[in-house]
């Protein structure tokens, strides 16, 4: 390893001057097809039944989707309502606060159900930065081409301009609500431009920019009225309605299993993506509540994924040390002119290819290439050249710009003003999601979906900044669709039908007993048998009713 | 794995409407009198796992430092071990975060492109080009996408 890091050294002065040109959107096709893990063929399967049925999905993925209920729909008494409310949102992170502040304004009562506290989220993890057109030189047309272009034009078109024209429209909603953006004296956002933008428009708060929102986000739903929280109480199932409604859902308190029935006139699910699920056995940078439940959930009442198979390989995680396997190095760093470097001291591609192309280059060098260095555990990676930062922008920008970075090494003795840091893949996004409209509704009536559990937005392939920009977007327009939705709809007579149809399904294909409880909450990291094993029919579960994991 | 629940440390939180307030320490005070109390004994500085120098944006909430209080509260997760800490029962935390949305709302200047560019949507400025690029043939978009012109950093 270190003699590696002296030929990067050694080769730092020339690299600061050569310029890799980006590769054309076909040429982006051809190593995207070859190298990334999403046209790999091992590690997935068909679905067997569900509106995507007959659809290949990673098999982490598949389980979930395909899995048993952890609730007996006949042991569930459904005229026991513990919460009544116009709008129930599961999920804390971005997204669901910012619904939860919408429709609250809209004159909605609001009940946020949350995993586990108040705001564990990936949105507080998220180090870039959002998106938005607002500079002189730049429109919202250029960002929605840019966002088409990054995501292989597969985009839902009309998501992406719903997207793009909200944007400034978010982070000055955000500004008025207290956020710090990082601003020039004069009051102009410092805005940078990050890999596929064709203009500098991430708005950051250094590289805290999800923890400095979302603080905001949760001291302002702490000091209204009409939104009441409760935390470590996830949702296991949806509940409908006669009319074929969503209507509510039951959630359990992880501490002692028991069940909480919620009635809503609407529900919105903002549960966040499928880290946890480690697809094609990457390490991710997500936080450990991100486990697809959502997904799982939207699913079991009759709502289709959109590109459910493609996963956002983070082309910056980190490798060294073992504790930070897989933890995010923000975009940024590139975006500042940080590149990637292989086991000669040589570039491996331009630093400002979109993540998945860039991320099947990192894949080509450290596989068919041989040219990744290993570490001692025996990982894989290229390094990411984090010193040539303060030589291209002056002594102290990386400590400036980057605290959270150099804080999170410098536990470990790294110091990244100095020294270079090993990258490779991790599974960062799910760029696919739960099928809806351009407020975050989805196929069944009563639901919305805004966030990264919906699906669309972002194509096959996500640009940076434009994560936590859709889940304020959506966020908000779900949380204001949903207040006035929730004034008019009339619900019907509460039902479980659909988890009853669902396990006679498993049952008549001959698979419930090779399938999980979903969603699966938690990840298991235990060396145990997970709930796989485990036969909801022959073990007898408690009168809670629930199978954790 | 194992999953202990500690959520955050219970303290005083007060409601308050943003809109409302004014950008100064004596509001601070009035919404938190308490952070007079603070006699300086440095445990929230020394609890803190994020080596955050509490102690040192306290003394400068009370003197109404805005900028000083939220630069050194930068990396605070809120966790809450400072007011745990705090012989007088004060939450530094919270009282970050009060101080935070009061600069980010009030005292950092105001973006003017970004109000110009909200006006020019809400009018409908760039309308008609999405239109015309949403009904641009794939072949044609891939070509503009590539020829694009990509701002110099």
């Amino acid at each position: 390893m270190e003699e590696s890091i002296r030929k990067l050294e050694a080769s730092r002065q020339r690299r600061m001057k050569e310029e890799i040109p980006l590769i054309s959107s076909d040429e982006r096709d051809i190593i995207v097809r070859k190298y990334h893990p999403d046209y790999k063929e091992t590690g997935k399967r068909k679905l067997l039944l569900g509106p995507n049925k007959d659809e290949t999905m990673p098999e982490e993925l598949a389980d979930q989707l395909e899995g048993n209920s952890r609730v007996d729909p006949d042991k569930v008494d459904l005229s026991k309502i513990d919460y009544d409310v116009d709008v129930l949102i599961i999920g804390s992170g971005g997204a669901g606060l910012s619904a939860a502040l919408l429709a609250q304004e809209n004159g909605a009562k609001v009940l946020v159900a949350t995993k586990l506290r108040l705001g564990d989220s990936n949105t507080i993890g998220a180090e870039g930065g959002t998106q938005a057109a607002d500079r002189p030189n730049d429109s919202p047309v250029l960002h929605y081409l840019d966002t088409m272009g990054g995501g292989h034009f597969e985009n839902v078109p009309e998501l992406v301009w719903a997207m793009a024209r909200d944007a400034p429209m978010a982070i000055k909603w955000l500004e008025e609500l207290g956020v710090n953006w990082d601003k020039e004296t004069d009051g102009s956002m410092r805005e940078l431009e990050l890999a596929g933008e064709c203009r500098r428009r991430v708005h950051s708060c250094k590289d805290y920019t999800g923890l400095e929102v979302m603080r905001v986000l949760r001291d302002e739903v702490r000091c209204r009225d009409n939104i009441d929280y409760i935390e470590f109480e996830p949702a296991i199932e949806l509940i409908m309605d006669d009319e074929g409604q969503v209507a509510g859902a039951i959630l359990v308190n992880l501490e002692t299993n028991e069940l909480s029935l919620v009635r809503a006139k609407a529900v919105i699910v903002a549960t966040g993506g499928l880290g946890r699920l480690h697809t094609q056995g990457f390490p991710t940078t997500n936080h450990y509540g991100a486990t697809a439940d959502g997904l799982a959930m939207a699913y079991r009442v009759g709502c289709s994924l959109i590109y459910g198979d493609s996963m956002q390989y983070h082309p910056t995680g980190a490798v060294y040390p073992l504790q930070l396997v897989g933890i995010l190095i923000t975009e940024n760093v590139r975006a500042l002119g940080g590149q990637i470097i292989n086991i000669d001291g040589e570039q491996v591609a331009c630093n400002l290819e979109p993540r998945d192309i860039l991320a099947s280059f990192e894949i080509r060098e450290c596989t068919e290439r041989h040219k990744g260095i290993t570490t001692p555990a025996g990982n894989v990676g290229v390094w990411e050249d984090i010193p040539l930062i303060d030589m291209i922008h002056g002594e102290g920008t990386i400590a400036r710009r980057l605290p959270s970075l150099v804080h999170k090494f410098s536990r470990f003795n790294i110091d990244l003003i100095h020294e270079p840091v090993l990258v490779y893949p991790t599974l960062h996004y799910q760029n696919g999601g739960v099928r809806m409209d351009a407020n975050a509704a989805a196929d069944v009536p009563g639901l919305w979906v805004p966030g990264e559990v919906g699906g669309g937005v972002h194509g096959r392939n996500r640009l940076g900044g434009n994560a936590t920009l859709d889940i304020y977007v959506f966020g908000r327009r779900a949380g204001r669709e949903a207040a006035k939705y929730a004034k008019e709809v009339k619900l019907g007579k509460l039902n479980l039908d659909h988890v009853r149809q669902w396990r006679e399904e498993l049952e008549q294909l001959g698979i419930a007993k090779e399938r999980p409880f979903s969603p699966m909450l938690l990840p298991n990291y235990a060396r145990q048998p997970s709930d796989y094993l485990a036969d909801l029919y022959t073990e007898k579960l408690q009168p809670g009713l629930v199978k954790l994991a | 794995m194992c999953v202990v629940q500690i959520p955050c440390f219970p303290t005083a939180k007060p409601s308050y409407d943003l809109k409302e307030l004014n950008p100064t320490g004596e509001q601070v005070l009035e919404i938190y009198p308490d952070l007079a109390t603070c006699f300086g004994c440095n445990n929230c500085t020394q609890s803190c796992p994020q080596d955050i120098e509490v102690m040192d944006f306290m003394s400068a909430a009370l003197r109404g430092d805005f900028p000083t209080v939220v630069e050194k509260s930068f990396e605070c997760v809120m966790c809450g071990m400072c007011a745990a800490r705090c012989p007088q029962g004060l939450s530094p935390y919270n009282i970050a975060m009060l101080i935070r949305r009061l600069h980010g709302r009030y005292l950092l200047p105001k973006s003017k492109h970004l109000e110009v560019r909200v006006k020019e949507i809400e009018e409908g400025k760039y309308d008609a080009e999405y239109e015309k690029l949403r009904s641009t043939p794939m072949e044609e978009l891939r070509r503009i996408y590539d020829e694009r012109w990509i701002e110099p950093k």
